[in-house]
């Protein structure tokens, strides 16, 4: 009599139900009680800082809703990578804890749009999309070689759908579901005045030769719209920007930040218009501008400032480069393709049509496919879940089957990825608003993944007498202004710049502070590199503006590092030698830390084997400031 | 008719349906007995190490062979309860139903005030707020001074305003960990041994330099009052209601099995 009994109970908890909806007001009203009675109790204080704060963070992190990490093996949800970024520990597709030293400030959880939540619908065999040909191959996913295989059948699901043909893998209740998941987890973990989540997702357009123009469209509040604008809808980053236009309209408000220029094969920072001859105009400029006031210039799939063929001069170029296209092996060709070369192609283009479309900012970001970004060298996990986790996928440690006497490796793209990078950004306090509006000024920095600071402030008012002063942040700003800003003309009168970096108090001291000058001559394209603060008491040889070598090494037998050397802090002001009134120029902040034992270095001292003689042994982690303009009348 | 138009409501209507027919089959040929053979460690044994490339330790290896045991009685019972009736659902999805049934039930009723507060006194450590510091400090740069730790000692008693910070000149409310993480953990950890006061004290050296601190107030580690944690605690209460009401389900069906092991 056991079932009949259990009968009687579920029929009674229908009735229940009924009863549970006809109720609700009285439930509401009690909610409503103890949730005033919460807010009386400890109203919370959210900290003001009028001279700002640094705030670092991510905004560019994937979870088990992106299709590329389901198939990775990545099981971890957004509120999983929120959690990581408030310092949580939680679990790698392979089953070990990620955590940072130190947690961050605010994160974007920025799934791909496209595919949202589905590859976790067509692993379930049972579901509705257990039938499909691919769920055999995706619920396979669950080791390196598996993973590999269910990526290639997704991406060859891509590459020849039938582009006029439904794509019986955009299912729209799918995404709307995982998209309403996205939002309810940011919502919750949204903590003003400690904790930032933002609502996000990541717009992954490629050209038809895997040109990358991927970018991360992060809202200001929760105001978002019902479903995301996807690579489905269209492959043009100008629909994508027209999109936010019509949502800007209707009180939604957005950016979108674009990420690895440096595979994009000179299509993430053109001259025209999107597989188009027509030049770009003051319209594109100002449709981009509107929407794109930053980029993102490193992440793990390596850093796009500059790459030696465009610059040089510069010996510290060759800096993390990843030059293969995403997602593919074909060849990256510099022009087009980083970040100080656009910001010298957009002066040239406001030249002619009156508008930069390339007046940017910068961050730096993980995009991390395992919900939890990789910032430390000696705590470094790559992006791709179980397929590049065992050192030997990434060419860090040889293959097990190789000649000791001559190693071979393991040649993948993991090979060129880095424990990059966080965004800082300057803001009053840790709250959307003033986050956002400080993404809106440019108020920002990168880095490669140490919680550098660095400050940035130009002007006419400035000059030496700042520096060391109490209120020299106040004065700055009072009398200048901040990174992102400009300067304009006329006045013969060189403008002087303020710069200041303190080091991550867990990582490396500083070794160098420099301005990175680019502009206008003649038409012409130009940089320079200028050392303006030199640790350990060192000073600029005028000559050739380089700090003397501070000595800074490191043992590769075992990661030490040369003690006592380097600087906590290192701050300058600075006035550009070669200013020219009549000349368009740029100017921002690079500050390199003293080496340290790069990722794949530890990787080779963990397993007792060489490091790999393809990679750098070392590397100097840094940061840059988005740049301040001058505008000549 | 409005609860047929919940899906809940009418998935357990339709549930009953399916039990008051099931009522007339028989359930006999169902066992209560539970066997766990050899072979069925070793493929819970292969099939971990398949999907972690490792194999499991032993206390992973106890927890798949309970999970398989009580896969296996909620199997039995799901059959005995008629859920596979006319149906080719299998195994899994049984189990998952039966799984999905008893958390809804454990859902459906909201808990009481009274029983929100119970639950805190009872889980009071899990809301402990650990101490919290609030100061000023002064800070003496070693880069711009041959002997900060030695000016910092003089402005103990000079009041002398030292060099110009990156960081806030003073917090309010952190915990030493967040001190940590912005000063270096040295740091933290020697503020955290002051006693407050009103004149500055140290010096203390950070990651950056010499600082002299004025340690105004520490907020000892203390329990809230359920009113500041009352959401998280109805969450957590909820969860756990959940998770117990599963667990009791569970113990109550497993009184009625006789699970045979292998001999270790």
């Amino acid at each position: 009599m056991r079932i009949v009994f259990f009968v009687a109970a579920l029929l009674a908890f229908g009735c229940s139900q009924e009863t549970a909806v006809e109720s609700q007001t009285t439930d509401t009203g009690q909610a409503d009680a103890v949730e005033a009675a919460a807010q009386t109790a400890a109203e919370p204080v959210i900290e003001v800082n009028p001279n700002k704060n640094a705030y670092f963070g991510d905004t560019h992190v994937h979870t088990i809703l992106s299709f590329d990490a389901y198939i990775m093996g990545t099981r971890r949800t957004p509120d999983d990578a929120y959690e990581f970024a408030k310092g949580g520990a939680i679990e790698h597709a392979s089953g070990f804890k990620m955590q940072m030293k130190k947690p961050l400030d605010f994160l974007a959880v920025s799934d791909h749009a496209f595919y949202l939540g589905m590859m976790r619908e067509l692993a379930d065999e049972e579901g509705p999309y257990g039938d499909h040909r691919l769920s055999e191959v995706v619920a396979g996913a669950t080791s390196a070689q598996g993973s590999t295989a269910a990526f290639q059948a997704v991406l060859g699901h891509l590459r020849d759908r039938d582009p006029n043909a439904p794509d019986d893998l955009d299912d729209r209740d799918v995404r709307r579901s995982a998209w309403q998941e996205v939002i309810e987890s940011a919502e919750r973990h949204n903590d003003p005045g400690n904790f930032t989540a933002f609502i996000g997702y990541e717009f992954t357009s490629s050209g038809p030769g895997a040109q990358n123009l991927h970018r991360n469209v992060i809202f200001r509040n929760d105001k978002v719209p019902a479903i995301p604008f996807s690579r489905l809808d269209s492959i043009n980053p100008e629909d994508l920007w027209a999109w936010m236009d019509t949502n800007r309209d209707q009180g939604i408000e957005s950016l979108a930040i674009p990420h690895n220029p440096n595979g994009s094969d000179g299509w993430m920072f053109e001259r025209t218009y999107f597989q188009s001859d027509k030049p770009i105009d003051a319209a594109y400029a100002e449709l981009r501008m509107r929407n794109e006031p930053l980029v993102e210039n490193s992440q793990v799939k390596g850093t796009s400032d500059t790459h030696p063929l465009l610059s040089p001069n510069d010996e510290w170029a060759d800096f993390e480069l990843m030059e293969l296209r995403i997602a593919s092996t074909l060849p990256s060709r510099p022009e087009g393709s980083y970040v100080r070369n656009a910001l010298l192609n957009g002066m040239l283009i406001e030249e002619e049509t009156g508008t930069n479309p390339y007046k940017f900012g910068v961050i730096a970001a993980s995009d991390t496919h395992n919900a939890a970004g990789s910032f430390e060298e000696d705590n470094y996990w790559s992006k791709t879940g179980l397929m590049d986790i065992n050192p030997v996928n990434r060419g860090s440690v040889p293959l097990p089957d190789s000649d000791p006497a001559s190693p071979e490796y393991a040649s993948g793209a993991s090979n060129f990825w880095g424990a990059s990078g966080l965004a800082g950004v300057w803001a009053e306090s840790n709250t959307r608003d003033a986050l956002y509006d400080s993404f809106r000024r440019k108020e920002t920095f990168a880095t490669s993944g140490p919680h550098i600071r660095v400050r940035f402030f130009g002007g006419r008012g400035l000059d030496a007498s700042l520096e060391g002063t109490d209120d020299v942040i106040a004065t700055a700003y009072a009398n200048g202004v901040p990174m992102g800003g400009e300067i304009n003309g006329p006045g013969d009168e060189a403008p002087s710049f303020y710069l200041w970096a303190s080091k991550d108090p867990d990582t490396e001291k500083l070794q160098r502070l420099q301005i990175i000058k680019g502009w206008i001559e003649d038409g012409d394209r130009k940089e320079a590199v200028f050392d303006v603060a030199c640790s350990d008491g060192g000073q600029v040889d005028p000559a050739t503006n380089r700090c003397p070598d501070n000595g800074a090494s490191v043992d590769i037998a075992t990661c030490a590092t040369t003690p006592d050397v380097g600087a906590s802090e290192l701050s300058a002001t600075w006035t550009d030698p070669g200013f020219d009134p009549g000349q368009r120029a740029f100017y921002y902040v690079r500050v390199l830390e003293n080496p340290k034992c790069r990722w794949s270095t530890w990787d080779a001292i963990r397993a007792g084997t060489p490091p790999n003689p393809n990679m750098h042994a070392t590397i100097q982690d840094r940061a840059w400031s988005s740049p301040i303009w001058f505008n000549p009348s | 008719m409005n609860w047929l138009k919940d899906p809940l409501a009418a998935f357990l209507a339709g549930g009953a349906l399916i039990f008051l027919a099931s009522m007339f089959v028989s359930d006999a040929e169902i066992s209560y007995d539970v066997e766990v053979r050899d072979a069925d460690i070793e493929r819970l044994h292969d099939h971990w190490n398949m999907q972690m490339r490792r194999p499991p330790t032993v206390q992973e290896l106890a927890d798949l062979v309970e999970q398989f045991v009580k896969d296996e009685i909620y199997f039995r019972e799901s059959k005995r309860l008629g859920l596979d009736a006319n149906d080719s659902i299998v195994r899994r999805r049984m189990v998952q139903k039966l799984t999905y049934l008893t958390e809804d039930i454990a859902a459906s009723n909201p808990l009481e005030e009274a029983a929100l507060q119970a639950y805190f006194e009872e889980n009071q450590e899990d809301y402990r707020v650990s101490a919290q510091f609030s100061f000023s400090h002064r800070y003496f740069s070693t880069d711009r001074r041959d002997d900060a730790e030695g000016d910092a000692r003089r402005a103990l008693e000079t009041g002398a305003s030292g060099d110009p910070f990156m960081l806030q000149n003073s917090y309010n409310g952190r915990s030493e960990s967040q001190i940590g993480d912005l000063f270096g953990r040295d740091f933290a950890s020697a503020l955290a041994q002051l006693e407050p006061g009103k004149s500055p004290q140290g010096p203390i050296e950070s990651a950056y330099g010499w600082h002299t601190v004025k340690l105004t107030s520490v907020e000892a580690a203390h329990i809230p009052d359920f009113a500041e944690v009352a959401d998280r605690v109805a969450s957590d209460a909820e969860q756990a209601a959940r998770h117990s009401a599963n667990e009791a389900y569970y113990d109550d069906l497993k009184t009625r099995y006789n699970v045979i092991y292998p001999d270790p």
